[in-house]
């Protein structure tokens, strides 16, 4: 289970990672534990969200205009009231899919520098990477089905 | 008008466990489920002291070991004291409208 530690921005592990593996050691693994570590894996990124900016904008509010941006996508395709059911869940996959893929190489440009960012060395750039992949299966996916 | 800076539960909680002495994680982890019978997660630890550290409530002290003691800083005493006396003002007037005192 050591392996969530993984999952804490980098920042954070450099910080507090030692320690945390050295109580993590001292304790019994439990449901109770894991469910904690998940939820303070989500509370470090969040702490770390906030904190780092791009081009003097906060992280945090980058990534609400491109989730505002997809919803707006979303909408304007639901007005259209032509779309089945299986366009709309492609179409939602392939936004969700966007979304993160473009959320996660903000993240890895800021954490592996701007050369690795457009390379595919990092987790988060393959990460990133098979994301996009997804969207444009899922996008071509609706077009097909939307024609 | 300043925004009040707000905390946990557990924040004050560890705290309270720095205003005795000096402690590590695991100290202070043991120290809650002693005197509140309450299991903090290292998660919610961490998460606790990351932002506790970062409002320059506590510091961290310089140590060989992978253990590293906190130590309460004088803002964080400050702090402590008025959320003590917040609380101490709300189980008054609790008490009294319940006719305890």
């Amino acid at each position: 289970m050591k392996w969530l530690m993984y999952l804490y921005p980098r920042n954070w592990r450099k910080r507090y990672g030692d320690e945390m593996n050295d109580l993590l050691e001292q304790k019994d693994w439990t449901f109770f534990l894991l469910i904690d570590l998940l939820r303070g894996i989500i509370d470090a990124w969040k702490i770390e969200i906030n904190e780092r900016e791009v081009f003097g904008i906060r992280m945090s509010n980058v990534l609400w205009l491109v989730g505002l941006i997809n919803i707006l996508i979303i909408l304007q395709y639901r007005s259209l009231q032509e779309v089945i059911l299986m366009e709309q869940v492609a179409l939602i996959i392939a936004m969700i899919s966007f979304f993160l893929a473009v959320s996660i190489f903000v993240v890895n440009l800021f954490k592996a520098g701007f050369q690795n960012a457009f390379s595919i060395k990092t987790k988060l750039s393959k990460m990133s990477v098979g994301f996009m992949g997804l969207y444009g299966v899922t996008f071509t996916v609706f077009l097909v089905l939307a024609n | 008008m300043k925004k009040k800076d707000r905390f946990s539960e557990p924040s004050l909680f560890i705290l309270i466990s720095l205003a005795e002495k000096d402690c590590h994680g695991y100290a202070i982890m043991e120290d809650i489920e002693k005197n509140y019978s309450i299991k903090l997660g290292a998660g919610t630890l961490y998460g606790a002291i990351t932002r506790l550290e970062k409002a320059g409530y506590i510091q961290v002290l310089e140590s060989d070991d992978r253990k590293k003691p906190y130590r309460l800083t004088d803002a964080g005493r400050e702090y402590l004291s008025n959320q003590i006396q917040e609380i101490q003002a709300i189980t008054t007037l609790g008490a009294k409208r319940l006719g305890l005192i």
